[in-house]
């Protein structure tokens, strides 16, 4: 096929680019799976220790919602349970970036152009990123096949344990090979398969949480029916095989047709004039991150929703409470709980995209302009703040639509965790200005301690009092928990104190 | 045309010892560089000679590590950003938000500026040929040059700074630049031109600066830098003359047989030999700008600076 040519070749180059991310990403994919299996399966050394935690898993709605069922009762079925979420999330977002950066972001930045002379076919750069995804998510699968071993379970079971991990990487790389043909940018392909991942994570909870029936609605709940030391039943592989080798068919079908550059939606003209409201960098910085604003923000709405509206049969069974934080009790508290994470992801990435400007070059027609140094470096922060502030008030509003007479409260509980969000946003900002190039890297691994925190606290690796270093647990735990108000202002302190600081090393760095 | 003074000095720019380094990269190594108000500017060098990098020290975007640095009258580093709203600039390398269209672009730009001639405006796109609707995403290279280029001449500006601004440019539209930085020059604004179009700089410049490793080498108008570069001495002699590399000013000689071919910034102490040998054909070429080029930027011959 004329479009394929080139792939070996495409493939050499992109394993040399990928060396280091790529291997890094799956590697510690895998390594965090192997610990968080092993740091149950150590918290509940007996077996009868782990048919209570089955029981107890097994008739809690929330868990089932938000993990899934335990099929087994030993060592490796615990490990198995409690590693799934986490495995579905960081293997599908390896791939999905890992896709994503070889194809359409090469594609953007122009990289591409220079080998599309060199006789390279159209759908080669797509082909060759496709196999780094397949060869990383094997190469997770394998660590994670070899820890399961290596924790007790069987070998037959630990090898599915280790395909099933692979289904998931092989099946978000698809998803990212089809959006990041069919997106004009990296970004919006990015957040597309993204969302896809999280829809299918989700349909799996409901199902769980509804239990029987419906268990087919998620590719997850396919790849779940392997059982890994409980049945052993390889077949389902099979279904998630033939989607992965679809998806796969569907992207390489449009990469070689597209025109270079394109999505499959042409670029409309846009208006002679910049509106009134288009004055400076702020402005600047909001309008470019409006699109992101708002896809994050109706995904919290549809979200919230659906988590609103399994919460009211979930907190019907047995309520679950969260490990080492006072709180309230029930799937609403642990949700709330979650979603200034992934607020904060969304304010992080709007913040960054100021490395972006400086990058691109951009930053030099504005900085050559009479336009204040401040205004300009804060305004991705700034519009960052306000992208988490207005997830966390979506989610809240998502949650009060499935509960109508709570709406307010919810809404107040979700918004009230934004100092929490807006303190990464700060660390961020001061990280841009004080090692601009390594900022992303560092911002999200930060943010990754902190979350991996609350896995310490539940493996009893370190004391409940250790949270009170992270910011989410010093958030106000609204509405059942206690407001924290005087933790909240010390978080907002800090954040004070790290933009200051910030301001100090912008104005003595160079822009480069 | 207004005159504005600086202090005692009224150059509009002045750059004394500059020095950048980025790690172990030396960008800049003792650069000067004085303009004077009104006129056009050149600055020549070759690739990585620290053009690009001493505008941005210029800008404010880049601190020196070591020198003086003054752009109309006060220090780019240190001065408030309202000092810029006296100059316009065009990058190097032109990027735009892909999102917005080229009228939202030049609208935004012009607002954080704070000052625009509308009506320039509007005749510069026509002469540019610009669709302003269209989004900066399918703007080829040129129409984003364009775009730059509408701004800044737009702009009320008394300095103009141009990093190649001609990149991507077809010679159409070339000439309408061309035609621009004349009003500029008449309009009084001053203007610095980074370029490697020896044409474009031999028809716009008055005045030269030749950057090399980070530093500039000579400065001057083409005129006096002429001065400085070899003229080829071409002649066929009857007797074949000796030594007459060790000429001083002689930098290459090439013989085949009686026809010889001599570079000399001597002109005279050449001839004298030669008038002695026997001079059957002769023919003297002034250097053109290439060879001036090739002089100043080649590392093999020493840099003859002022
Ligand atoms: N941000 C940076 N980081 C590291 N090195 C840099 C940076 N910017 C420039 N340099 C280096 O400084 C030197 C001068 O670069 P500069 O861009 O000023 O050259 P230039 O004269 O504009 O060249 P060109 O004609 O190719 O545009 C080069 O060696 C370049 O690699
Ligand atoms: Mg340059």
């Amino acid at each position: 096929m004329n479009a394929m040519r080139g792939t070996r070749l495409m493939l050499g180059l992109v394993l040399r680019r990928e060396r280091i991310h790529a291997t890094a990403w799956y590697g510690l994919a895998g390594l965090v799976l192997v610990g968080v299996a092993a740091g149950i399966a150590a918290t509940y050394p007996t077996e009868a220790a782990r048919q209570q935690l089955a029981a107890s898993v097994n008739s809690s709605g929330q868990e089932l919602f938000l993990i899934g069922p335990i099929f087994s009762a030993s060592l490796g079925g615990i490990g198995l349970w409690r590693m799934t979420g986490v495995a579905a999330l960081v293997v599908s977002l390896a791939s999905i970036f890992t896709v994503m950066r070889n194809t359409r972001a090469t594609e953007e930045s122009g990289t591409t152009e220079l080998l599309s002379a060199a006789r390279i076919g159209r759908g080669a750069p797509l082909a060759a990123a496709m196999v780094v995804a397949a060869v990383g998510s094997a190469f997770c699968g394998v660590i994670v096949g070899i820890g399961f071993i290596a924790i007790g379970g069987s070998p037959f079971g630990s090898l599915l344990a280790g395909a099933q991990v692979i289904s998931f990487g092989l099946l978000a790389a698809t998803i990212a090979a089809l959006t990041g043909q069919m997106l004009r940018t990296a970004r919006a392909g990015t957040g597309i398969a993204v969302a896809v991942v999280g829809g299918f994570y989700l349909l799996r909870g409901a199902a769980d949480a509804h239990g029987g029936g419906i268990s087919w609605v998620s590719p997850f709940e396919w790849i779940a029916a392997i059982r890994p030391f409980a049945e052993d039943n390889a077949l389902p592989l099979l279904p998630v095989l033939v989607l992965v080798t679809a998806l796969s068919g569907a992207g390489l079908f449009i990469a070689g047709r597209r025109d270079f550059g394109a999505g499959l939606m042409h670029d409309r003209l846009g208006p002679a004039h910049a509106s009134n409201a288009l004055r400076g960098p702020v402005t600047l910085a909001l309008k470019i991150s409006r699109p992101t604003i708002v896809s994050w923000s109706l995904g919290a709405l549809l979200v919230a929703f659906l988590i609103g509206a399994v919460s009211a049969v979930v907190d019907k069974q047995a309520p679950l409470k969260l490990s080492g934080i006072e709180g309230g009790q029930g799937l609403i508290t642990v949700v709330l709980y979650l979603v200034p994470i992934i607020a904060a992801v969304c304010g992080m990435q709007t913040t960054l995209r100021l490395r972006g400007e400086v990058t691109s070059g951009r930053a030099e027609a504005v900085l050559s302009r009479p336009v204040d140094r401040g205004r300009w470096g804060f305004a991705y922060a700034i519009s960052g703040a306000l992208a988490g502030f207005i997830v966390l008030f979506t989610f809240g509003v998502g949650l009060g639509l499935a509960r109508p007479s709570e709406m307010l409260t919810l809404i107040v509980a979700s918004v009230a965790k934004a100092p929490a969000v807006w303190f990464f946003v700060a660390v961020t900002a001061l990280l841009l200005c004080a090692l601009p190039r390594a900022a992303g890297g560092i911002a999200y691994a930060l943010l990754a301690a902190f979350v991996s925190l609350e896995l310490l606290v539940e493996f009893r690796i370190v004391p409940p009092q250790v949270l009170y270093a992270s910011p989410f647990a010093l958030a106000p735990q609204l509405p059942d928990g206690p407001l924290n108000a005087q933790w909240a202002i010390l978080v907002l302190a800090g954040i004070a104190a790290l933009i200051m600081a910030a301001s100090r090393v912008l104005r003595q760095m160079d822009i480069r | 045309m207004k005159f504005v003074y600086y202090g005692t000095m009224n150059n509009v720019i002045e750059m004394r010892g500059v020095k950048k380094s980025f790690g172990r990269v030396h960008a800049l190594v003792g650069l000067d560089l004085q303009l004077a108000q009104g006129g056009v500017h050149g600055l020549l060098g070759p690739n990585g000679a620290g053009k690009s990098t001493a505008i941005r020290v210029l800008l404010g975007m880049l601190r020196a590590d070591a020198g003086e640095v003054k752009i109309l009258g006060v220090d780019p580093w240190s001065a408030p950003a309202q000092a810029r709203s006296r100059l316009a600039y065009v990058p190097g390398d032109v990027a735009l938000w892909p999102n917005l269209s080229g009228g939202e672009t030049l609208d935004i730009l012009a607002r954080m500026h704070g000052g625009e001639n509308l009506s320039k405006r509007k005749s510069l796109i026509e002469a540019f040929e610009l669709d302003p609707t269209r989004r900066s995403r399918t703007y080829s290279k040129g129409n984003r040059q364009k775009v730059a280029l509408v701004s800044a001449f737009s702009a009320t500006a008394e300095l103009l700074i141009l990093d190649e601004p001609t990149s991507g440019l077809d010679p159409l539209m070339e000439a309408v630049f061309k035609q621009c930085v004349a009003d500029a020059r008449r309009d009084g604004q001053t203007v610095l031109l980074s370029s490697h179009i020896l044409s474009e700089v031999e028809q716009l410049c008055d005045r030269v600066s030749i950057v090399r490793a980070g530093q500039v080498v000579d400065t001057g108008s083409l005129a006096d830098l002429r001065g400085h570069a070899a003229t080829i001495v071409t002649a066929t002699v009857t007797h074949v003359p000796r030594g007459l590399e060790d000429v001083p000013g002689v930098q290459r000689v090439d013989m085949d047989g009686r026809h010889l071919q001599i570079s000399t910034t001597a002109v005279d102490s050449v001839m004298e030999v030669l008038v002695t040998h026997g001079i059957e054909t002769l023919a003297v070429a002034p250097p053109t700008l290439e060879d001036l080029f090739l002089h100043y930027y080649s590392n093999a011959t020493k840099a003859v600076s002022a």
